[in-house]
C-alpha cells in the first residue's frame, strides 16, 4: 500500500447561513439520511452541524457572510440512489438529472435549502459491469427426473438473488433458512406454494449466490419454474455445470474421495477422449468443412497484414459470399439441432377439454395402461399428470389436464392453475370434445383460445353421436378412443404436429449439448457482425476479427474442444462429489 | 569451491546487440549497478542485417518497449531516414510504423545513450564461462582470464554462440561479418545441462549505391511528415528522408540459382544443419520451393545517409560471391552494379527457451536470464523486447521486488515471452500479428495506455515520460468523452451522409469518416497523433469491449496459479507427454499450461481438478 504525504480527506465543510441549522437537519439528516453527531462542546457555541455516515464526515459551518456555492460542490455516492431521489422529490426538492452517466453511473444535481449545489451519484455497480465479470447465472432442476414428492430447482450465479426476488416477490430471503413463498412466474402468474432457500456467496455449493426452490412434485411445475428463471435472465445449466462450478470454486469436498479422484479422472479422461472421438463424426466433418472455407481468407488476411508489401489482402466480394453461405449453413445446423433437442427431450402434448370429454381415457389408451384416475364424476382428475409414450421412437410427454370448469371447488384450484399453464406452454394441444353432445360453452371457449396454436381437435365419442362435429381449422379427427383406427389417426396427427411429415432424422441433429448450441449461436452472431462490417466497408482486420471468433466458436464444436467443455463432459458423465 | 568475491555489479549483461543494450539500459536506468560485457564496445547495435526497425507487429513491439521506458524507440527516431505506416487501410489494430535507420548513427546513439547512465559500466570482454555455485549464478569468466561477479547475469549473445558463417564452399567461425564467435560459452552452457538447438539465418549482399540505376525501379516514397515511435522524441525528421525501391527477380536470376545449387552450402554442399525461418527464406529457397512464381519482389533500401551500401531485401543468400554478383547483375537497374559485401548464412547455437520461466530466468540456474536470439528469436525488435524484460527482471530481483510480467492481453511482449517459454521454437521466432489473439487491444496507438503504468511501477519510466503520459491520456480521455456529446451541424459535415446532426463520435464510427475531416470540431491543442488515437478509440470501441469480455471470461484460468512445487509425477491421469512437459517447463498458471504443445484440453481439465483439491490449498487465484 502506497503512503502519501497527504493521505485522505478527513472531513468536508459546507457553509450555511446563520440560523440555518433546522433546515439543514431536514435536508442532510432526513432526506440524505446522514447521521447527525453532537458537536464537541467547545465548538457547539459557534453553531453549525456535524454529520457522519460511513466514511463521510460533513461539517456545516455558519458563515455570517453567506453566499451559496453554485459551482463548487460535494458529490455523494448513494447506495440507495433511487430512494434518496424519491425522498427528495417527495419533499419538493428540484432534482436536475444529468442524462450523461458519470463513469457509467446515474447522477443528478440538487440544491440544499440555502442554494449550495450537491451532486448525487448512484453507487450501485451497473448491471453491465457486474455481468461482464461473472459467469452467466444458471438454473436447472436438481432432483432426478420423474415424479417425486418434491422437486428442487436450483439457481446459481450473480443474478440468483434478483431472480428469486422476482419469482417470490420477497425482497430478501434470510440466508440458509427455508422461507415459505408464493412462487410466481416472470409475468406474475401464480406457480406454486413453495419453499425458497438462499445461500449467499461464497457460502454455497458453487461458491456463487445460490437460491433453491422446493416445489410440489410435478415435473411440469419444475420446468415452469426453470422457464420463468430463464425469462428473468438465467441460462439453462449444462449437464454437470453446477458440479463444475463447485469444483472451480474449490467447494466440492473431495476429502475422502481424494484417493480415488485419480482413478475417476483417469476413467473420465479416457471416457471423455473416447466420447469425443465418437462425438458425431458427421458433425465434426461438417464443422471441419465450414472452418476450411474460412481458412484461406483468414490466412491470406494474416499474411497480408504481416507481409503487406508481398501479399494482397483477400477480396471482399467472395468473402461476403462465404460469410453468407456459412450463416445459412449454421442456421440450418441450429434448426436441425433444435429438432434434435425436441426429439431427445420429447414433444410436450397437453390434453385439454371440458370435463368428461374422455381425456384421461384417451391418455390411458395411448399409454396402453391404466394410469390416470378415471371415473364418470366430472373433475375427478385433480392434478396434471405427465406421462410418456412413444411415436416412431420419439417421446411424447403428454399432460392430462384437470377439467377446466367454470365452477371449480377450492381443492381443485391449484390443479386448474397448472392446467392453464400446461395449456399455454405445450407444443401441441390435443383438444378433446364430446361429439355426442352439443358443444358446451367451455368447449367453444377452448376452441377459440386454441386457435392459432399447433392443435389437434378430437371429436370423441362419435360412437354415441356426432351432433357437435363441425369444421375447424388445423388437424381434426372424429372418432372414438375405443376404435383402433381413431387411435392410429391420432398418433399420426401427433407426429405430424410434432415434427412434420418428414421422419425425424436423428442423424442430422448433431448438436447435443447446451454448449454446442451456445457455440453455434456465438458463431452466428460473429458472422452477422462480419456481414455488417463488410457491408459498412469496415477495415478488413476488423472483419477478420469477427471471422476469427467464428472460427474459434466452430473449433469449440470439433475435437480440439476447450478444456472447459471437457470438464463439463467429465462431470456430466461421472457423478463426483454427490 | 569458489573463493568469496565481492560483486562487481548487481547485474551483468553479456552481449551488446539490441537485447543486451536494452537489458543493460533497463537495469542501469532502474538504478542497479550494471556491467555490460561485449567483445567490442564500439560495435554496439550495428544492425548487422537489414536497416529496418518496426513493421507489422514489430512496430507494436517498439512502441511497447518505448512505453515501458526502453531505448529502442528513442534511438530509432533519432536515426530514421525513411518512415512509413503499414496496413493503413487494413484496420486500426494492425497499423504499424516502419523506419529505416542510418546505421552509423544508430550505433553511435546507442553507445551515447548508455554512457549517460551513471549506474552502467561497459567493458570489452569475451565471456567464456559462467561461475555457478549451488545452482545460483555468481558471475562470469572471460577469455582473457578476468572474472566478474554478480548474482544476476543476463545472457544476450545473439548469433555468436558457436556461430559459423557460410558462403559457397567457404565456412568460417564467426558471430557475424568480421567478428569472432563465442565457442567457449556455448560449451559451458551445454556442460551445465541446457538443452541446445541449432538455427540458421542469413543476410543478403550489399551493393554500391552509386552503381545502380534507380530509373528502372519502382519508387517507395517515405512519409512527408515525421513519423515516430517514441512519444519522447521531438516531432521532426532526424535528417534527409530517402526513398526505397522495389524490383523483381526474373528467369535469368532463377536460372543462375538453379545452375549453381551444387555450390550452395544449404543444398548441394549440404553443410548447414540449422533450421532457417520460413518467413524469411533465402533466394535459393524461394526459387526452389516456390518454383511456380515467375518473379520474386526485392526491396532496395539505403543503409545510411553517407553509407555507400544498399541493402537488397529479399535476396538473402549463401551462394558463392561470384554467383551473387552475377545474380545481382540480372536485376533491373543493377546491370552494372558493384557488390560491396556478399551475403552469407550464419548458423548458431540457441538454448531452448522452454528452459526459462515467464520472467526469462532459467529454471536450471537461479539469477541467470536469457534473451534475444539466444532464445531462438529473430529480429532486432524481438531481441530488444526480451532484453528489456530480462534486464528489468534481473534488476527487480536484485532489488528483491516482484518481477515484471506482461499478460498476452497487455502486449505483444507478453505474447512473445509466453510463446517462447511455453511452446519453445523450432525455427527462428518472428513476431506476427496473427500470434496475438487479442490484437484488437494490442495496437500501436495505445501501447502507452497498456504499459507505461507497468514501466512506472518498476522504475523504468522516468518523471518526464510519466508526466507526458498522464497529460496526454487526460487530454485524450476528455476529448473522447466530449466526442460523445458534441453534435456536428449536418450542413457542414455533408448532409447526404447524415440525416440528423451526429455527435462527433457517431460520425467517427462511420468507416469512411476519418478524423482529419473533423479537425475543426476538435480542440486545437490536440496533436495529429492524439487526433488519430481518438479516431481509433472511437471507431473500434465495440470490438474492444467484446475482446475485453472474452479476456475476463478467460481470466480465471490465467489467474489460477500452479504451486511451484506441484507434483505432476503423482497424477497418473495425465498423458505421459503432458506430465513430462509440465514437470520440465513448470508453467506458472493453468492458462500457460494449456498453451504448452502436447498438453491436451483433457490434461488441463485433470490438472484443474487436482489444483482444486484440498491438499493443494496453496493453489491461489491472483490478479
Amino acid at each position: 500500500m502506497k503512503r502519501y504525504a497527504t493521505a485522505r480527506i478527513e472531513h468536508l465543510q459546507i457553509a450555511i447561513p446563520a440560523g440555518g441549522e433546522d433546515a439543514a437537519r431536514v435536508f442532510y439528516g432526513t432526506l440524505l439520511a446522514l447521521r447527525e453527531l453532537p458537536k464537541p462542546a467547545e465548538l457547539a457555541a459557534r453553531g453549525g452541524l456535524w454529520f457522519r455516515s460511513g466514511s463521510i464526515a460533513l461539517h456545516l459551518g455558519i458563515d455570517p457572510d453567506f453566499h451559496p456555492a453554485g459551482k463548487a460542490h460535494v458529490a455523494f455516492a448513494c447506495s440507495e440512489y433511487a430512494s434518496v431521489l424519491a425522498r427528495l422529490a417527495a419533499a419538493g426538492v428540484a432534482v436536475a438529472n444529468d442524462a450523461l452517466p458519470f463513469e457509467g453511473r446515474a447522477h443528478c444535481y440538487v440544491a440544499d435549502p440555502f442554494g449550495n449545489r450537491i451532486e448525487l451519484i448512484d453507487d450501485a455497480p451497473s448491471a453491465a459491469s457486474e455481468e461482464a465479470n461473472a459467469e452467466p447465472t444458471i438454473v436447472a432442476v436438481a432432483t432426478p427426473p420423474g415424479q417425486g414428492a418434491i422437486s428442487v430447482v436450483r439457481v446459481s450465479g450473480s443474478r440468483a438473488r434478483s431472480i428469486a426476488a422476482r419469482l417470490t416477490g420477497a425482497s430478501a430471503l434470510a440466508p440458509r433458512h427455508a422461507t415459505r413463498v408464493a412462487l410466481v412466474d416472470e409475468a406474475g402468474r401464480a406457480l406454486d406454494d413453495a419453499l425458497a432457500l438462499s445461500f449467499p456467496a461464497p457460502h454455497s455449493a458453487t461458491g456463487e449466490d445460490v437460491v433453491e426452490f422446493h416445489l410440489h412434485g410435478a415435473p411440469v411445475l419444475a420446468r415452469e419454474v426453470v422457464r420463468a428463471a430463464i425469462a428473468c435472465g438465467a441460462r439453462q445449466a449444462a449437464p454437470g455445470e453446477f458440479t463444475r462450478r463447485a469444483f472451480l470454486a474449490g467447494k466440492l469436498d473431495l476429502d475422502g474421495v481424494g484417493a480415488i479422484a485419480d482413478l475417476i479422472a483417469a476413467e473420465s479422461a479416457s471416457a471423455a477422449r473416447a466420447a469425443l472421438a465418437n462425438l458425431g463424426g458427421a458433425l465434426r466433418a461438417r464443422v471441419a468443412e465450414m472452418r476450411s472455407r474460412l481458412r484461406e481468407p483468414l490466412e491470406r488476411l494474416a499474411a497480408s497484414i504481416d507481409f503487406p508489401d508481398e501479399v494482397e489482402e483477400p477480396a471482399r466480394a467472395p468473402l461476403a459470399d462465404t460469410v453468407g453461405e456459412l450463416e445459412g449453413e449454421l442456421a440450418r445446423l441450429q434448426r436441425d439441432g433444435e429438432v434434435g433437442r425436441l426429439l431427445r427431450e420429447g414433444v410436450s402434448l397437453a390434453i385439454v377439454g371440458p370435463p368428461n370429454a374422455g381425456k384421461s381415457s384417451l391418455l390411458n389408451t395411448l399409454l396402453g395402461e391404466e394410469r390416470a384416475i378415471v371415473s364418470d364424476i366430472p373433475g375427478t382428475t385433480r392434478d396434471s399428470i405427465e406421462e410418456r409414450f412413444f411415436i416412431d421412437g420419439v417421446a411424447v410427454r403428454a399432460i392430462d389436464t384437470a377439467g377446466i370448469r367454470a365452477h371449480a371447488d377450492k381443492l381443485e384450484a391449484m390443479g386448474i392453475e397448472r392446467s392453464q399453464r400446461a395449456f399455454e406452454s405445450a407444443r401441441i394441444l390435443l383438444l378433446v370434445l364430446d361429439a355426442s353432445l352439443p358443444l358446451s360453452t367451455q368447449g367453444e371457449e377452448l376452441l377459440a383460445r386454441s386457435e392459432g396454436r399447433t392443435r389437434i381437435v378430437f371429436f370423441n365419442k362419435a360412437d354415441l353421436g356426432t351432433s357437435a362435429v363441425r369444421p375447424v381449422s388445423g388437424l381434426s379427427i372424429c372418432g372414438s378412443v375405443r376404435w383402433p383406427q381413431t387411435l392410429r389417426e391420432l398418433r399420426a396427427a401427433i407426429a405430424q404436429a410434432g415434427w412434420g411429415t418428414e421422419h425425424p432424422d436423428l442423424e442430422r441433429a448433431h448438436l447435443a449439448f447446451g454448449e454446442q448450441f451456445d457455440a453455434v449461436a456465438r458463431a452466428l452472431e460473429a458472422l452477422r457482425s462480419a456481414r455488417a462490417a463488410l457491408a459498412a466497408d469496415e477495415a478488413l482486420d476488423l472483419v477478420g476479427n469477427d471471422l476469427r471468433l467464428v472460427d474459434a466458436a466452430l473449433a469449440h464444436l470439433s475435437p480440439e474442444a476447450a478444456s472447459e467443455e471437457m470438464l463439463a463432459g467429465i462431470f456430466a458423465r461421472f457423478c463426483i462429489g454427490k | 569451491m569458489e573463493a568469496m568475491h565481492s560483486d562487481d555489479a548487481g547485474v551483468i549483461v553479456v552481449g551488446g546487440g539490441h537485447a543486451g543494450v536494452e537489458a543493460a539500459h533497463a537495469a542501469a536506468k532502474m538504478g542497479v549497478p550494471t556491467l555490460l560485457l561485449t567483445g567490442d564496445p564500439s560495435r554496439i547495435c550495428t544492425l548487422p542485417c537489414n536497416p529496418s526497425i518496426g513493421g507489422s507487429a514489430k512496430g507494436q513491439l517498439v512502441r511497447e518497449i518505448d512505453a515501458l521506458g526502453g531505448a529502442m524507440g528513442v534511438l530509432a527516431d533519432a536515426c530514421s531516414l525513411h518512415a512509413r505506416f503499414l496496413n493503413e487501410s487494413k484496420g486500426p489494430a494492425v497499423r504499424a510504423l516502419r523506419q529505416l535507420m542510418d546505421k552509423p548513427s544508430y550505433n553511435r546513439m546507442a553507445l551515447r545513450l548508455l554512457q549517460t547512465l551513471p549506474a552502467l559500466r561497459i567493458e570489452a570482454a569475451m565471456v567464456e564461462e559462467l561461475i555457478v555455485s549451488a545452482g545460483e549464478v555468481r558471475g562470469v569468466r572471460c577469455a582473457d582470464g578476468r572474472s566478474f561477479y554478480a548474482r544476476r547475469v543476463v545472457l544476450a549473445t545473439g548469433t555468436f554462440l558457436g556461430g559459423k558463417l557460410f558462403r559457397g564452399e567457404e565456412v568460417q567461425p564467426g558471430g557475424r561479418h568480421a567478428e569472432a564467435p563465442a565457442i567457449g560459452l556455448s560449451h559451458a552452457l551445454r556442460a551445465l545441462g541446457f538443452s541446445m538447438q541449432r538455427l540458421k539465418t542469413g543476410t543478403p549482399p550489399r551493393v554500391d549505391r552509386s552503381s545502380v540505376e534507380y530509373g528502372a525501379m519502382r519508387v517507395q516514397e517515405p512519409s512527408a511528415t515525421p513519423l515516430l515511435f517514441s512519444r519522447r522524441s521531438e516531432a521532426r525528421f532526424a535528417g534527409e528522408q530517402l526513398p526505397c525501391y522495389l524490383i523483381d527477380t526474373n528467369e535469368r536470376t532463377h536460372a543462375l540459382v538453379r545452375e549453381n545449387l551444387h555450390r550452395s552450402p544449404l543444398y548441394g554442399l549440404d553443410l548447414i544443419r540449422g533450421i532457417g525461418p520460413r518467413y524469411c527464406p533465402s533466394i535459393e529457397d524461394k526459387v526452389i520451393k516456390f518454383a511456380h512464381n515467375p518473379t520474386h519482389q526485392l526491396f532496395i533500401e539505403p543503409e545510411g545517409w553517407d553509407e555507400p551500401t544498399l541493402y537488397v531485401g529479399g535476396f538473402s543468400t549463401s551462394l558463392p560471391a561470384d554467383v551473387q554478383l552475377a545474380m545481382l547483375q540480372t536485376l533491373p537497374g543493377m546491370e552494372r552494379c558493384e557488390m560491396l559485401r556478399a551475403g552469407y548464412a550464419v548458423e548458431y547455437d540457441m538454448v531452448a527457451p522452454t528452459e526459462l520461466d515467464d520472467t526469462l530466468q532459467t529454471h536450471r540456474i537461479a539469477g541467470l536470464y536469457h534473451c534475444g536470439q539466444l532464445n531462438g528469436t529473430s529480429g532486432y525488435e524481438e531481441a530488444a523486447a526480451q532484453g528489456l524484460v530480462a534486464g528489468a527482471n534481473a534488476a527487480l530481483a536484485a532489488r528483491g521486488r516482484d518481477p515484471l510480467r506482461i499478460a498476452r492481453s497487455e502486449g505483444y511482449i507478453g505474447v512473445l515471452v509466453d510463446d517462447l517459454v511455453g511452446k519453445g521454437v523450432d525455427e527462428p521466432y518472428r513476431m506476427l500479428t496473427s500470434r496475438a489473439e487479442h490484437r484488437v487491444l494490442l495496437r500501436h496507438d495505445n501501447a502507452d495506455r497498456r504499459l507505461t503504468p507497468h514501466g512506472r511501477d518498476i522504475g523504468l519510466v522516468d518523471d518526464s515520460q510519466w508526466m507526458v503520459f498522464t497529460e496526454e491520456i487526460a487530454l485524450l480521455d476528455r476529448a473522447v468523452s466530449d466526442a460523445e456529446r458534441l453534435r456536428l451541424p449536418v450542413r457542414e459535415i455533408g448532409s447526404e451522409r447524415f440525416q440528423a446532426p451526429p455527435t462527433l463520435a457517431e460520425a467517427l464510427r462511420r468507416p469512411q469518416v476519418r478524423v482529419a475531416e473533423l479537425r475543426p470540431w476538435l480542440p486545437e491543442e490536440l496533436s495529429a497523433d492524439l487526433a488519430e488515437r481518438i479516431e481509433i478509440e472511437v471507431k473500434i470501441e465495440g470490438y474492444v469491449k467484446r475482446e475485453e469480455q472474452a479476456i475476463v471470461q478467460a481470466a480465471r484460468r490465467e489467474r489460477l496459479v500452479i504451486p511451484a512445487d506441484f507434483a505432476y509425477e503423482g497424477i497418473s491421469a495425465l498423458s505421459s507427454e503432458a506430465r513430462e512437459k509440465l514437470a520440465r517447463q513448470r508453467p506458472r498458471t493453468l492458462g500457460a499450461a494449456g498453451r504448452i504443445p502436447g498438453v491436451a484440453p483433457t490434461d488441463v481439465a485433470i490438472l484443474s481438478l487436482h489444483l482444486q483439491r484440498p491438499e493443494h490449498g496453496s493453489a491461489a487465484v491472483t490478479r
